[in-house]
């Protein structure tokens, strides 16, 4: 009479159980756990390079002060390429051929694979109002930065002494007329700081 | 209910079936839950990779060099000098490796510690773990250094490649480090075509030379002047200071036999002299009408008698004969130096002086004094013609300047 319902709940109980037990196998088994300290460890190798890179970069390999007789004859590789605005293709060949690609030892894919930059000067103007202009971007094979890859963010203040040369920097033909702005188009021409950010990704 | 009783055994026995069964599935998939967890250990060995690049980039290590680069000495010297230093003997005093020149200038790195630190003669694999790695779990370990830029101008390819540890096995962790290479400054003579302005003055920038105020025309002896007023001015970057307190001099005179057997009196070193207003100083063998005595050739030998250290401005009786680790080579013959006066037999020159000092301690420099290093030659007749006071400073005539390369460290853990 009821026994018969017993057994009935008992194959739904197997059922079910396996039913869970193949789901569980199913979806653990498909996705490997990518845990978050993997992103951010490739993150922290790929900023520590370009945070060193842009250090290098900015480090003057011989005496400027007049007490040393060629003195004029140093400055850094930063301040040389940030001195011409127009400077783009310098800055990415420095960047990524002379020292983020050349590696002559065995290293890691992730630092060897396509690696994209882009760069900004940031600087104040006469009003105090902060501008930016390109230093350099990505050869086009590597895209542009979205946004929405894993990128990092570098920055260097560099001391240059007076407004660059270059077109990035040059009058704007609309600011001409202006007497409200007189110089709202341009760089100070004074030794200033600028600071110069790259985002890094990979492609 | 008898006929129900049986029934027991029959559940229990699916139900345990059940659980066996899903005893043994779980376990089967416990160690591919942990699939995606299997980089913990390369986790570990990226932050020892890291560890170890900060450690040899951005420190200088300890014994790390005692004071910051152009700050003044210390009143009590520390026991032991930097490590990069120290004799063989002496390296269970190194506590740990590091390559910076000093605290203040991370990514800028020594080549006096670089070429030690990557000698395997020197230090070895103990040395290395227990210096670098700081860990009882055995890492296997692979540090290499190389340079972007040429190590001297003008000289490409210029292959600096340092390595220690195993190749590289399959999986590992990993740093890259970018970082400049400052190398020694040193100072050549070529005495064939030898002028420099700057170099033999007597007396620049008015100061007084108290050591010759009574000999002004010594003519047997030439001086290499340091002056720490000049070496350490804070106006200077410390990194691109010669320090040589941290770094080696290295003074080579070459074509001494230019200056030998020459009949021509009052010869000039060379051509296309600048007006100088002391004018006697620039003759290499000085009018007969001033000296007082008939010198009118150059002698066919030259003796070096002695090579000594000190402050101009005291009596040279209270120079300095022996500084550790120093090194002579005449004609490119090793000249054995004694500790104790005089530290060697006096030796015929015929072409080249070759002088190496490790160091200079920095009671050298005392009160921002300054230091000179003189050879001394025969003093009778007929003198040499090499006389003078070359200064080792900031002019690229009277010193090879320290070159700074760019280069790339990478290390390696697994």
């Amino acid at each position: 009479m009821v026994n018969t319902g017993g057994q009935l709940y008992t194959m739904e109980g197997i059922a079910a159980g396996l039913i869970m037990l193949i789901t569980a196998y199913l979806v653990l088994g498909s996705t490997s756990v990518y845990t978050p300290g993997d992103t951010h460890l490739t993150d922290m190798q790929l900023e520590q390079v370009g945070s060193d890179i842009l250090r290098v970069m900015n480090t003057p390999l011989k005496m400027n002060n007049t007490l040393v007789p060629d003195y004029l004859s140093n400055r850094t590789d930063l301040e040389l390429i940030v001195n011409t605005s127009d400077s783009e293709g310098q800055f990415t060949n420095t960047f990524l051929y002379n020292y983020l690609y050349n590696s002559k030892v065995v290293a890691k894919e992730t630092m060897t694979g396509n690696i994209g930059i882009d760069a900004a000067v940031w600087y104040r103007r006469w009003d105090g109002s902060l501008f930016n202009y390109t230093l350099a971007s990505s050869p086009s094979i590597m895209g542009t930065y979205t946004g929405r890859e894993p990128g990092v963010r570098v920055t260097r203040w560099v001391h240059i002494t007076s407004k660059p040369s270059g077109k990035a920097l040059a009058w704007s033909p609309t600011e001409w007329g202006d007497p409200a702005k007189p110089n709202s188009g341009r760089m100070r021409n004074e030794p200033q700081e600028v600071l110069v950010e790259v985002v890094m990704w990979k492609v | 209910m008898t006929k129900d009783s049986g029934q027991l055994p029959v559940d229990f026995l699916v139900g345990f079936t059940i659980f066996i069964l899903s005893l043994i599935m779980v376990a089967n998939f416990v160690p591919s839950l942990l699939v995606g967890l299997q980089r913990t250990s390369g986790i570990d060995y990226d932050a020892v990779a890291y560890r170890t690049g900060v450690v040899l980039v951005e420190d200088p290590g300890e014994p790390s060099g005692l004071f910051p680069i152009g700050s003044p000495p210390p009143p009590v010297p520390p026991s032991h000098p930097q490590w990069d230093l120290q004799a063989y003997y002496e390296k269970e005093f190194v506590n740990r490796f590091g390559l910076t020149l000093s605290h203040d200038t991370p990514n800028i790195l020594s080549i006096n510690k670089i070429e030690r630190f990557f000698n395997t003669s020197f230090f070895n694999d103990t040395d290395y773990r227990n210096k670098l790695l700081f860990s009882s779990y055995q890492y296997g370990y692979n540090v290499t250094l190389q340079n972007i830029s040429p190590m001297k101008a003008g000289d490409y390819p210029n292959p600096l490649f340092r390595s220690i540890g195993d190749p590289y096995p399959a999986g590992y962790g990993y740093i890259r480090r970018y970082v400049v290479i400052k190398q020694n400054s040193e100072a050549s003579l070529n005495l064939s075509t030898f002028w420099m302005p700057d170099a033999f003055i007597a007396d620049r920038d008015d100061q007084v030379d108290l050591h010759y105020s009574g000999d002004p025309l010594a003519h047997e002896q030439l001086r290499i002047r340091f002056d720490h007023g000049i070496l350490y001015n804070k106006a200077l970057d410390p990194s691109l200071m010669i320090d040589l307190q941290r770094e080696p001099i290295s003074l080579r005179i070459t074509n001494f036999s230019s200056t030998l057997n020459n009949t021509a009196f009052n010869q000039r070193f060379s051509q296309g002299l600048p007006t100088i207003a002391n004018s006697s100083d620039q003759w290499a063998l000085n009018n007969p009408a001033d000296v007082g005595v008939a010198e009118t050739k150059a002698p066919i030998n030259a003796t070096l008698t002695a090579v000594e250290f000190g402050d101009p401005t005291v009596d040279d009786n209270l120079w300095t004969t022996f500084i550790r680790g120093v090194n002579l080579t005449v004609d490119g013959n090793h000249v054995d130096w004694a500790s104790t006066a005089p530290p060697f037999a006096p030796v015929t020159v015929n072409n080249t002086i070759e002088l190496y000092v490790p160091n200079l301690d920095p009671t050298f420099f005392n009160d921002g004094r300054p230091m000179d290093i003189t050879f001394v030659f025969q003093d009778t007749l007929p003198h040499t013609l090499v006389t003078g006071t070359l200064w080792y400073d900031y002019n690229s005539r009277n010193v090879t300047q320290p070159v700074l390369s760019t280069g790339m460290l990478e290390v390696a853990i697994w």
